[in-house]
C-alpha cells in the first residue's frame, strides 16, 4: 500500500532546500546582476562542512581510527546517533553555523574575478571555481572519502524514529526557507536592495553616485553563498551522503530554471518556480502513476516522458513569459507608495467624506 | 488624504496577497487529501490478483544512457516471464514492475528510493552503481526494503543489511587479471581508469595485486574524472607512462571505462604511436558491443581488434540456461543482452522467488528467505550463492577477446580463470 510519508516529505524538503539556494541566486543575479554560476560550489561547502564534521567529530569522539568512508564506518555512525541524539543535534546547528560562515568566506574569495569581469565571462569563472573544488575534493580523499564520499550522516531529529525524523526534519526545512524568503525580502527592499539593482543596471552610473560597488558585490556575494551552503547542509542531512559527483554544474542550471522560471528580481516568483519544479519532478515519476493506481506499461520509457514535459513547459513559459511566472516589480519603497496613490483616480464622495470623520 | 489612500492601496495588495495564499494552502491541502484517499482505495476486484509491486532502479539516462536500458530489460524480462508463468499455474498474483530512472547519481538514486517507498514497494532490483548503492542503503535499512544490485562491486560495502549484490566482487577480477597479464608474459601496465567508486576500486586492487609476490609486476595508475567529455591530458600521461615502459611486448594497458569515456580513450588512443603498439587488455565493462561499429567508429573496431583488446567477465560457461535467457530476450527485444542484463534478470527472478517462497510481501521475511533461495538457484549469470554480507559469494570469470571475422564484430570467450584455484584455463 502506498506510503505518502515519503512522498510528502521529499516535495515539502526538497522544495525548502531548492528554495533557499533559489532565494541566494536571485539575491545575485535577480538583484545584484552578479550570474553566480557557481552556485553548486557555494551549495557543496555546506554540504561538506556537514559531511566532515559529522564523520571526523563522531571519530574523535568515539576513538575510532578506521577508515571513515566505508559502509561500515556509515553504520556506526547511524548507530552512535541512535545512542547519542544530543551529539548529532549539536553537530547539525554547528554545522549550520560554520558553513553559513564559510560560505561567506568563500563568496568575499568569489568576488575578486567579478571587479574585473562582468556577465558571461564572469559566469564562466564561476562554473570553473565550482569544477576545481569538486575535483579537488573528489581526488583529495583524507578530507571527505574522495569519489566515494561520505555516507551516514544521521538526521538530526534520529530520536523521534525513522518517520518522525522525516517529518520534523521535512518541517524544520520549511520554517528555513521561510526565514529566507522574509530575509531576501526584506533586504531586497531595504536601501541595500535599490542599490544592487543599480548596480545590476548601471554599475557606472552607481559608481558616478559615490557607491562603491565592489564593496556591493562582495556584501551580495558573500550573504548569497552563505545562504547556499545553508542549503547544502540541509541537503546532506537529508540524503544522509555526501558525494562529489552530486556537486556537478547541472544543479546550479537547475537553480537558474527555478529562478527564470517563476521571475528573476521576484523572491514569490523564486518561491513558485521551485515549487513548480519540484511537484512536477514528483508527479511526473512512474511511483506517482502506481499511486493513482496506473500501471505504466507503455511502449517507450515513460522515465524519459518525464523529462521531456519538464523541458517543454520550461520552454513554453520562457517564451510566452520571459519575465517569468511572477515577473519582477518595482522595489517597495514609502515614495513608490505615495506615487501610486497619487495615481489612483479620485475617492468616492462617501470614501471622502469617511475621511473627514477620522481622527487627524 | 494621500496617507489614507497608500494605507488604502497597500492594505488592498496585502489583502489580495492573502486571499491568494489561503486560495493555494487550501488547494494543496484538497489535492494531498485527495491523494491519500485515491492511495488507500483498494486495487482490483474482491478475490481477484494479487499485486505484489517491484521496483527497478536502472538508470537508463547520463553515463548508463546507453546500457542501461539494456540492463532494465534483463529486469522486465523476468517480471514478464514469472507473470507468464504464475498465471498458467492458476496462481492469483502478479507482480507489477515501476521503474524509476536514479540518473546514475547517488541523491538521485535517494530520490527515485523515496518515490518507490512512497508507492508501497518492497522490492527493488538496482541501484547499478556502487554510490548509488552507498546512498540508499540506509533507507532500504531504515525501512526494511530488500534491495538487490545488479553491478555494484566495491568491496567497502560489504555489511549485512538489506541490500544484496549478485555481481562479484571486484578483488575477484582483480585476482583474475593479474592472472591473466603473468599468463601473457606482461610485466608492466599502464592502467587507465575512471576515477569513482569502481574504477578507482579495481585498479588499486590490481595495482596491489599485481605488484606484490609472485607477480612482482610494475602498474602506473592514471585515474581519470567520471563526467568529463575529453580525455586528452589522461591520455597523454597514459601514453607518457607506457614509453616510459619501453612500449614492449612486455608492455600493456589495462582501461577500466564505460561507454562515451571507453571511447573516447580508445579513439585518442589509435592516434598515439605508443599506444597502438602495445597490447591492450580491458575490464568487465569493456565488453559492450557499442565499442564496435556502427555504434563506434570503424577505425575503434580495427583499433581493439589490432590491440587484441582481452578481459574477463563473470559469467556462467554457457549452458541451457544462459542460452534460453539469451534467446528469450533477443526475442522480445530484437536485441542481444549486455552483460550486466544477466545479472539484473537474476537479480529480479531471486526477488520474486524470495516473496513467493515467503509467502508474504515483508521485507524482513524476504531477507531471510533470499540467501536460502539463492543456494539453489542457478541463472543467467550462474549460481547465486550469497555470503554472509548478502554479497554474491564468488564467481568464476570468462575470458574474451575482440575479434572480426570479416563481417561482423564479437567478444569471442576462450577461457575461464576458476577462483577455486586461481587457475586460468583456456578452451
Amino acid at each position: 500500500m502506498a506510503d505518502l510519508l515519503f512522498l510528502y516529505t521529499s516535495i515539502a524538503t526538497l522544495f525548502g532546500i531548492y528554495a533557499i539556494l533559489a532565494l541566494s541566486f536571485n539575491l545575485e543575479y535577480g538583484y545584484a546582476g552578479q550570474p553566480n554560476l557557481g552556485k553548486v560550489f557555494f551549495f557543496s561547502i555546506g554540504a561538506y562542512v556537514a559531511g566532515i564534521l559529522v564523520a571526523h567529530g563522531t571519530a574523535a569522539l568515539t576513538g575510532y581510527t578506521g577508515d571513515l568512508f566505508t559502509a561500515q564506518a556509515a553504520n556506526a555512525r547511524l548507530l552512535y546517533a541512535a545512542a547519542n541524539p544530543g551529539t548529532i543535534l549539536s553537530f547539525f546547528i554547528g554545522a549550520l553555523a560554520l558553513a553559513g560562515l564559510v560560505g561567506a568566506g568563500f563568496g568575499v574569495l568569489a568576488s575578486y574575478p567579478a571587479l574585473r569581469l562582468r556577465g558571461d565571462f564572469l559566469a564562466i569563472v564561476l562554473i570553473a571555481v565550482g569544477e576545481v573544488g569538486r575535483v579537488f575534493v573528489r581526488v583529495y580523499t583524507p578530507l571527505a572519502g574522495g569519489n566515494i564520499g561520505i555516507g551516514g550522516v544521521p538526521s538530526p531529529f534520529v530520536f523521534l524514529g525513522d518517520r518522525g525524523a522525516r517529518v520534523a526534519f521535512s518541517v524544520l526545512v520549511l520554517l528555513l526557507a521561510l526565514g529566507t524568503f522574509l530575509f531576501a525580502s526584506r533586504l531586497s527592499n531595504s536601501p541595500l536592495g535599490r542599490l544592487l539593482k543599480s548596480v545590476r543596471d548601471d554599475e557606472l552610473a552607481s559608481n558616478v553616485f559615490g557607491k562603491r560597488t565592489p564593496w556591493v558585490k562582495a556584501q551580495i556575494l558573500a550573504v548569497g553563498s552563505g545562504i547556499a551552503a545553508i542549503a547544502g547542509v540541509l541537503w546532506a542531512f537529508w540524503f544522509q551522503t555526501v558525494a562529489a559527483d552530486d556537486f556537478i554544474p547541472q544543479l546550479t542550471f537547475l537553480v537558474v530554471a527555478m529562478v527564470l522560471l517563476g521571475g528573476a528580481g521576484n523572491h514569490r516568483g523564486v518561491l513558485v518556480g521551485a515549487i513548480t519544479m519540484t511537484v512536477l519532478d514528483h508527479v511526473t515519476r512512474p511511483s506517482f502513476y502506481a499511486i493513482l493506481g496506473f500501471e505504466a506499461n507503455l511502449a517507450f520509457d515513460i522515465n524519459y516522458l518525464r523529462y521531456i514535459l519538464i523541458g517543454l513547459m520550461i520552454i513554453l513559459i520562457l517564451m510566452f513569459r520571459p519575465g517569468g511566472l511572477l515577473p519582477e516589480k518595482p522595489v517597495r519603497t514609502p515614495a513608490l507608495d505615495i506615487a501610486r496613490a497619487l495615481r489612483r483616480p479620485a475617492p468616492a464622495a462617501d470614501t471622502l467624506q469617511a475621511e473627514r470623520t477620522q481622527p487627524p | 488624504m494621500a496617507g489614507a489612500a497608500e494605507t488604502a492601496g497597500t492594505g488592498g495588495a496585502a489583502s489580495r496577497m492573502k486571499i491568494l495564499l489561503a486560495v493555494l494552502v487550501a488547494i494543496i491541502i484538497v489535492l494531498a487529501g485527495a491523494l491519500a484517499y485515491v492511495a488507500t482505495l483498494p486495487r482490483g476486484p474482491t478475490g481477484g490478483p494479487v499485486t505484489y509491486l517491484i521496483g527497478v532502479e536502472i538508470a537508463i539516462t547520463n553515463q548508463y544512457a546507453t546500457d542501461g536500458p539494456l540492463r532494465r530489460d534483463g529486469a522486465y524480462l523476468a517480471i514478464d516471464q514469472m507473470n507468464a508463468q504464475l498465471l498458467a499455474a492458476g496462481s492469483p498474483i502478479q507482480f507489477q514492475r515501476i521503474h524509476e530512472d536514479s540518473g546514475g547519481s547517488p541523491t538521485g538514486a535517494t530520490n527515485s528510493f523515496n518515490a518507490l517507498l512512497s508507492a508501497g514497494v518492497k522490492i527493488v532490483v538496482g541501484p547499478l552503481s556502487s554510490g548509488e548503492v552507498n546512498a540508499v542503503m540506509p533507507l532500504a535499512n531504515a525501512n526494511q526494503v530488500v534491495a538487490i544490485s545488479p553491478s555494484s562491486t566495491a568491496p567497502s560495502l560489504a555489511v549485512d543489511d538489506y541490500m544484496f549484490r549478485v555481481a562479484p566482487n571486484d578483488a575477484f577480477q582483480a585476482r583474475a587479471l593479474a592472472k591473466l597479464l603473468q599468463d601473457q608474459a606482461i610485466t608492466k601496465v599502464g592502467v587507465i581508469a575512471r576515477d569513482d567508486d569502481y574504477g578507482r576500486g579495481l585498479a588499486n586492487l590490481l595495482k596491489s595485486t599485481y605488484e606484490a609476490a609472485p607477480y612482482s609486476g610494475q602498474v602506473t595508475l592514471v585515474m581519470y574524472d567520471p563526467t568529463a567529455t575529453t580525455h586528452t591530458t589522461e591520455v597523454g600521461l597514459l601514453s607518457t607512462a607506457i614509453n616510459g615502459f619501453g612500449a614492449d611486448a612486455q608492455t600493456a594497458v589495462l582501461i577500466i571505462a564505460f561507454e562515451p569515456d571507453g571511447v573516447d580513450i580508445l579513439n585518442l588512443a589509435r592516434q598515439d604511436t605508443p599506444l597502438s603498439s602495445v597490447r591492450w587488455f580491458g575490464s568487465e565493462t569493456l565488453r559492450r558491443t557499442a565499442f564496435f561499429p556502427p555504434t563506434a567508429a570503424p577505425e575503434i573496431g580495427q583499433f581493439v581488434v589490432q590491440r587484441n583488446l582481452t578481459g574477463f567477465f563473470p559469467s556462467a560457461v554457457r549452458n541451457p540456461v544462459v542460452v534460453k535467457f539469451e534467446a528469450d530476450y533477443n526475442a522480445a527485444f530484437s536485441r542481444a543482452p549486455s552483460p550486466y542484463a544477466y545479472y539484473s534478470y537474476d537479480a529480479a527472478m531471486l526477488l520474486m522467488l524470495s516473496v513467493l517462497r515467503a509467502g508474504t510481501y515483508d521485507g524482513p521475511a524476504v531477507r531471510a528467505m533470499l540467501p536460502v533461495v539463492g543456494q539453489t538457484y542457478i541463472g543467467a549469470s550462474g549460481h547465486k550463492i550469497f555470503d554472509q554480507y548478502g554479497d554474491y559469494a564468488a564467481a568464476d570469470y570468462r575470458v574474451w577477446h575482440a575479434t572480426f571475422d570479416g563481417t561482423n564484430y564479437a567478444f569471442t570467450e576462450v577461457g575461464t580463470w576458476f577462483y577455486a584455484t586461481g587457475n586460468l584455463v583456456w578452451d
